[in-house]
C-alpha cells in the first residue's frame, strides 16, 4: 500500500504557511495517520510550483494534485483532507 | 469619396499610431510587403483599413522575430488561405507552433511572476520583486509617469 503523499508549499516570511503546516499536523495526528508533511520552499521550487498551479503560499499539494491554496478555518481544512484522502486507497474510513 | 477614403490616415498618421517610422513605412511598400498605397491627387500616400491590418501583423510578427521574407509569404496566405501553396501551408503550420511554443512560455512567465507577486503582497518584509519592477520601469518611464508611480518611503 503507497501512502499518499502531502506536501506544503511555503514562502519565507510567510506567517500563514506555519499556522497551516500546524493545522495539517494537528489533523493528521487527530485522525492517527501516519503521514509526513514535506516542506517545499515555493522559491526553490518555482518551475514545480507553477507547474501544478500554486498562485500563492501556503498551498497544499496531495500525491502531485494541488487541493487548497490560502489559508482555511480548521473545519474546512478537515472537510477538505477527509474527502482528498477518502479517494485514495488506505486513506480515512 | 468613399467612407474608406474617409478613414484613410497620412503617413503621419499611421507612424503615430503604429510606432513604425516613415521610412520603414515606405520601405514596405517598395519591397512589396504592402501593395501600392493609395495615393491623393497630388501624390500623397493615404493608408486604408486593410494596409493597417497588414501593417499590425507585419508588426507583430517581427515581434515573434519572423523574417521579412517569412512575413510575406504569411500575408499571401493571410490574403488567400485557400489556394495557398503547400510550401508557404507547411511555412504557415511552422510558424503556428512557434507562436504556440512561446505562448506556452509565456503563460509559464506569467504564472510565476504572478506566483512571486503574491508571495511578496503576503510577506512581512516587503517585496523585492515589486521594487526591482518599479526601479527597472523607473529607468524607462517619462518623468510625469514616474511621480505618480508609488514611491518607496
Amino acid at each position: 500500500m503507497t501512502l499518499p503523499e502531502i506536501e506544503l508549499f511555503t514562502s519565507p516570511g510567510c506567517p500563514r504557511c506555519a499556522r497551516m503546516r500546524g493545522l495539517v499536523d494537528a489533523y493528521l495526528e487527530y485522525r492517527k495517520l501516519p503521514l509526513r508533511v514535506s516542506m517545499v520552499d515555493v522559491v526553490a521550487e518555482l518551475d514545480r510550483a507553477v507547474a501544478l498551479g500554486v498562485r500563492a503560499t501556503p498551498a497544499l499539494v496531495i500525491d502531485g494534485r494541488l487541493v487548497l491554496t490560502g489559508a482555511a478555518a480548521p473545519a474546512r481544512l478537515h472537510a477538505l483532507l477527509d474527502d482528498e484522502l477518502r479517494r485514495m486507497r488506505g486513506g480515512v474510513a | 469619396m468613399s467612407a474608406e477614403d474617409a478613414r484613410a490616415m497620412s503617413i503621419g498618421e499611421v507612424t503615430e499610431r503604429l510606432g513604425l517610422s516613415a521610412d520603414t513605412l515606405r520601405y514596405y511598400e517598395k519591397i512589396g510587403l504592402l501593395p501600392r498605397v493609395g495615393r491623393t491627387a497630388s501624390g500623397l500616400r493615404r493608408y486604408g483599413a486593410r494596409d493597417l491590418s497588414r501593417l499590425r501583423f507585419i508588426r507583430r510578427a517581427q515581434a515573434m522575430n519572423f523574417t521579412l521574407a517569412e512575413i510575406g509569404a504569411l500575408l499571401r496566405f493571410r490574403e488567400d488561405p485557400v489556394r495557398a501553396r503547400p510550401r508557404v501551408r507547411k511555412l504557415t503550420a511552422g510558424k503556428l507552433a512557434e507562436v504556440e511554443r512561446r505562448l506556452a512560455e509565456l503563460s509559464h512567465l506569467r504564472d510565476e511572476l504572478r506566483l512571486l507577486l503574491n508571495l511578496c503582497a503576503a510577506s512581512r518584509e516587503g517585496c523585492p520583486v515589486i521594487e526591482g519592477i518599479e526601479e527597472a520601469e523607473e529607468g524607462t518611464r517619462p518623468r510625469a509617469a514616474t511621480r505618480r508611480g508609488r514611491r518607496r518611503p
